[in-house]
């Protein structure tokens, strides 16, 4: 009878702790702000940036991981504009520690030679139409 | 007796349904820069229930981005709010992402 | 005596100003165009259940006391989530923004959009204030075309 009561003490311990762990390791995700600009009418050329840091017990000396997140689009974007960005700062939690991370998808409008030419010629002529310009 | 009436009423008032707006955010005009009548209200909204704050994911924002970008093809959707807000509940709760804008037709 | 005077100087020290998130936007201008400022303020009324308790307490008695904190764990069993500033009991109180700007400058031409999250926090109660400012660009000729209304 002891023996029995034992095992499934033991049992009891085991099972407790595969769930602690599994609800410690699943992570509990989170988000501190989104943002979104105004989205094109083209959105055949998506593009996409991720970047993240792992922080233990809160200890964090600086955010540089965000910094070169809009070059990253940049690169991804030569010659082009990215607009449509949606931006995700979410932190998934762990037990002791987490991940800060910082999603920004969007698309690429790619500028054509001509338009380029074109619209510096208006601008140069006369004053900027607000509203004429639709992708 | 009425005591306990009115305290019953206050709990029940104020255990009442609360909300709290953590992010608005309110996106340009550019580049059409269109007044209201030229074109057409569109919204999205997706939610993710959460008890005790265990879910791995925020996908639920890139479902609202998608239903936003449906609801107007062919266009460019200008001046759009996003709102991040959460809904409190028992033990649970549930976050909210509302997107509306003004979609312009080519 | 000492009791409405902690309370009175508690009311008149504790308005606070608190920021959650600033975004600003594109910042467009032009020399043909005029930029006339504007703002929009949304607020709505939150409440601190926890900051309501511990006034109630302050004026009950150890029977009192206790029944307050039992009350007020019981509310906030049911508003449990993350919060920004103090819960409002009004859900969607700023989702009119698109259309308050629009009021403000009916052509489209905004540019510079400041878009701030704050809270003015008083004992008990707070304002969750959502504030967008901006500027609406208005031809300097007067001649706005025929887009506008």
């Amino acid at each position: 009878m002891e023996k029995m009561g034992r095992t499934m003490f033991k049992n009891g311990l085991k099972l407790s702790l595969a769930a602690a762990l599994i609800i410690g390791f699943s992570g509990c995700a989170s988000l501190n702000s989104v943002s979104l600009t105004s989205v094109p009418a083209h959105r055949t050329h998506p593009v996409k940036t991720e970047r993240s840091k792992w922080i233990v017990l809160g200890l964090n000396f600086d955010n540089d991981f965000v910094d070169d997140a809009v070059e990253d689009l940049k690169r991804q974007c030569p010659n082009g504009r990215v607009t449509g960005i949606l931006t995700k700062d979410e932190v998934i939690a762990y037990v002791l520690f987490w991940k800060r991370r910082v999603t920004a998808t969007g698309y690429c409008l790619a500028r054509s030679a001509g338009q380029s030419a074109k619209s510096s010629r208006k601008s140069a002529s006369e004053p900027h139409d607000f509203g004429s310009e639709v992708h | 007796m009425m005591r306990y009436l009115a305290l019953i009423f206050v709990i029940a008032i104020l255990s009442g349904c609360t909300h709290s707006l953590h992010v608005s955010h309110v996106s340009d005009f550019s580049p059409t820069f269109k007044p209201y009548a030229r074109g057409e209200l569109v919204k999205a909204q997706a939610e993710q229930f959460t008890v005790l704050g265990f879910v791995g994911d925020t996908n639920y924002v890139d479902e609202a981005y998608a239903k936003l970008q449906a609801s107007c093809p062919n266009g460019v959707i200008q001046g759009i709010t996003t709102q991040y807000s959460t809904s409190h509940g028992f033990f649970s709760w549930t976050n909210y992402v509302e997107m509306q804008g003004l979609c312009i037709k080519q | 005596m000492r009791k409405i005077t902690l309370a009175a100087l508690a009311l008149l020290l504790s308005a606070c100003a608190q920021l959650h998130h600033v975004q600003i936007g594109e910042i467009e201008s032009h020399p043909a165009y005029v930029a006339k400022p504007f703002d929009i303020k949304i607020s709505e009324t939150g409440v601190n259940v926890g900051e309501a308790k511990e006034i109630a307490k302050a004026f009950l008695d150890e029977k009192g006391q206790e029944r307050a904190e039992a009350i007020a764990g019981i509310i906030g069993l049911f508003q449990m989530g993350p919060r920004t500033g103090n819960p409002v009991y009004v859900k969607g109180y700023a989702k009119n923004l698109i259309q308050l700007i629009y009021e403000k400058c009916p052509s489209g031409r905004v540019t510079g959009l400041m878009s701030i999250r704050e809270t003015r926090k008083y004992p008990v109660v707070s304002g969750e204030i959502v504030k967008v400012t901006g500027y609406c660009l208005m031809r300097r000729d007067g001649k706005d075309g025929k887009d506008d209304v």
